[in-house]
Formats: structure tokens, C-alpha cells, sequence
């Protein structure tokens, strides 16, 4: 029994604005018509800022939220869509092993405190249970150049992009044979990432 | 035939008039307010009854199940109305929940057994510890003896009087 009032409640909730915990939630455009998910499904796009003294610092993770009708007796399923260089995160898919987002999921807790639970996550990563093995190894062998490796990520996936570096994108995608229009789109929707927004319009 | 109360105002100031106030009364309205004695709303409401204590303290929310986010005297989800057909239940552990909504956690921490996901044991949303009905309100000022926070009470009572 899913009940829609709590939810409703807790959407409310974390869609407002609240510049000390640093993660916000807004509902995707698609929401309650997800085209891969049953129906009654709601779906989110969640924001973390990475936390201060962290590799992380500086970046703003996108987060894919999506609610199961049988919430909150079963956990929200979250995935980063911004890529992120962490044990406990896929470098490929943005997959999460975390605890709380499977087994040890309670109804006491919310997808405000799932969310401030991925924010503790980068934090204090665990490699002994890695959800990427690279990045796990990376971490314990050598934890300089996992730090350099992250904050590099940071740098390429994580950091707002200002106007001007648009700009810049789109120019150098443009170069390359495409015209505005498609090269400005196809950079939006790969959140600024050229070779993917190149790889899209190659058809690749 | 409403009934009438005449008053008197005694003022302090004896240099006054006494002034007799006529009041009648012609209408009033009965108003009752009800608690399951859980939470803080409890606590206000419970405190000539001891044994009721025992949960108000253990719960240190604003008087809401925390499973459905709804208050204690408000009905669940899949219940019509608050009340006996939205009864509070207690875990051994002292949190407590809608009937519905524990039920309903417990149901689909089973079903995630059975397919082989999931933790083990039932266990209460609120401390992970393993879930046994703990007894209602009732049982526990009864003295039925299966409410561990009562029992800890009362030695903590018993200790308190032969040390004075």
C-alpha cells in the first residue's frame, strides 16, 4: 500500500530550497510517466553538493531519484547520472552500493535522509564493499592519485558550467561539422559532456 | 431549560462597590479531544497515568507515525477512519506505529525473504531491533509484564525507595 501522502509531503519537502544541508530534489518533467516504469511511479531529480574537505568539494552531483509504488516500504531506487570517480559508485553506469538503498532499508527514513546519506557516502567512501573494483583498488593502492583522479572528474563532470564555457562548447562542437542548434541541444542533454554529446550526434 | 450561574466578583480593592455579575448561560458546546498517549501530544495529555510515560518518552517525534508520516489520531493509509479502525501498536522495543503501517512493513520485509532479498528478522522501522508486539497502552498500565520499558520503570522505582 503505497501511501501518496507521505510522498506528496516529502516532495514538498525537498524541492524547497535549503542552502544549509546542500541537497534540493525538483520533479523530473517526465514524472508519473516515466516511459521504462510501471505507472504511479514518481520520479526526481536530485542535486548534492560535494561536501567541503572532500575531493568532491566544488561539484554539484545530479542524482536520479525514483519512487516504487510500494514506498516507502520499499527504498527509493537512486543512481548518479553526473559521473563520479567513488568506490561505491559506478564509473560507467552511476550505480550505488549503499546499504540503506537496499537491505537495510527502513520506512523511518526518507528520501531526504537517503540523500543526505549519498552526501555522507562521499565523505567517507567503503572500499572493502566497492561497486566499482577500479576505483576501490585505485583508493587503497594509491589514494593520491584517487583524490587527483576525483577532483579531475569533478572538474570535467561536476563543475556548473559557466555561459561562456557553453559558448565555447558549442563552438567547438560546431567546428566540427554540426550546426548550433543540434550541437547546443546535444551538449544540454549530456549535461556539457562533448565526446558523448559528439558520440550522440555521430549517431555512436 | 438552560441553566443559569450567577457569579460573584470579589475585586481586591475593598473601597469598591461589590458589583454583582449576572451570567446566563444559553448555549455551549461539548468539546472532546482524544489521544492514542503516544509522542509528545501523549505526554500533555497522559500525565495522571505513570505507566503511560514510559512511551512518551521513547518517542521523540511530533506526535506522527513515522512510517506514514500522519499523526497518531489521523487514519493510516487504506484506513477510512481514525480511531478503533487505526489503532496505535506498541513493539517491544517502545516505538510505535499505525497497526496498518507496521503491518505493512512487516509484510513486505517477508515478502523480500521469500524472494530471497531483505533482512532477515521483522524488525521495527524506528531502531532495527527485532519486532515483537510489545503491548497496547492498556496492557502496559494493566501490568501485563511483557512491556520492557515498564519493567525497567518500575525497578527503577523500587531502587529509589530503599536507598532513602
Amino acid at each position: 500500500m503505497a501511501s501518496a501522502g507521505r510522498v506528496d509531503k516529502e516532495i514538498a519537502l525537498i524541492c524547497q530550497p535549503d542552502s544549509t544541508s546542500g541537497v534540493i530534489a525538483q520533479v523530473a518533467d517526465d514524472d508519473k510517466c516515466v516511459p521504462s516504469c510501471p505507472r504511479g511511479w514518481r520520479h526526481l531529480i536530485g542535486t548534492i553538493t560535494g561536501p567541503e574537505g572532500t575531493p568532491y568539494e566544488g561539484g554539484v552531483f545530479d542524482v536520479d531519484i525514483i519512487i516504487p509504488t510500494e514506498y516507502p516500504f520499499e527504498p527509493p531506487k537512486m543512481k548518479f547520472i553526473t559521473k563520479i570517480w567513488h568506490p561505491n559508485v559506478s564509473s560507467q553506469t552511476g550505480a550505488i552500493c549503499l546499504d540503506i538503498l537496499k537491505d537495510q532499508w527502513s520506512p523511518a527514513l526518507t528520501i531526504k535522509t537517503a540523500m543526505l546519506s549519498l552526501q555522507a557516502l562521499l565523505c567517507s567512501p567503503e572500499p572493502s564493499d566497492p561497486q566499482d573494483a577500479q576505483v576501490a583498488r585505485m583508493y587503497l593502492d594509491n589514494k593520491s592519485e584517487f583524490d587527483r583522479t576525483a577532483q579531475q572528474w569533478v572538474q570535467m563532470y561536476a563543475t556548473p558550467k559557466s555561459e561562456a564555457s557553453k559558448n565555447e562548447a558549442i563552438e567547438r562542437v560546431c567546428e566540427m561539422g554540426f550546426d548550433r542548434d543540434s550541437a547546443k541541444r546535444a551538449l544540454e542533454e549530456h549535461k556539457w559532456d562533448e565526446s558523448a554529446a559528439v558520440n550522440a550526434l555521430l549517431g555512436m | 431549560m438552560p441553566p443559569t450561574m450567577i457569579t460573584t466578583t470579589s475585586p481586591n480593592n475593598n473601597n469598591r462597590n461589590n458589583t454583582k455579575l449576572k451570567i446566563k448561560i444559553k448555549r455551549w458546546h461539548g468539546v472532546a479531544r482524544w489521544t492514542w498517549g503516544v509522542g509528545s501530544s501523549g505526554e500533555r495529555n497522559n500525565n495522571n497515568n505513570d505507566d503511560d510515560m514510559d512511551h512518551g518518552e521513547m518517542d521523540d517525534d511530533d506526535g506522527i507515525c513515522i512510517v506514514c508520516q500522519g499523526p497518531y489520531e489521523g487514519a493510516a493509509p487504506g484506513c477510512k477512519y481514525p480511531g478503533d479502525e487505526c489503532p496505535v501498536v506498541w513493539g517491544r522495543c517502545g516505538h510505535a506505529f499505525h497497526l496498518q503501517c507496521v503491518s505493512a512493513w512487516l509484510r513486505s520485509q517477508e515478502q523480500g525473504d521469500a524472494s530471497g532479498g531483505g533482512s532477515a528478522t521483522p524488525s521495527c522501522p524506528t531502531c532495527r531491533a527485532e519486532w515483537e508486539y510489545g503491548g497496547s497502552n492498556s496492557a502496559a498500565s494493566s501490568g501485563s509484564g511483557n512491556n520492557g520499558a515498564v519493567l525497567t520503570n518500575t525497578r527503577g522505582q523500587s531502587a529509589g525507595e530503599s536507598g532513602s
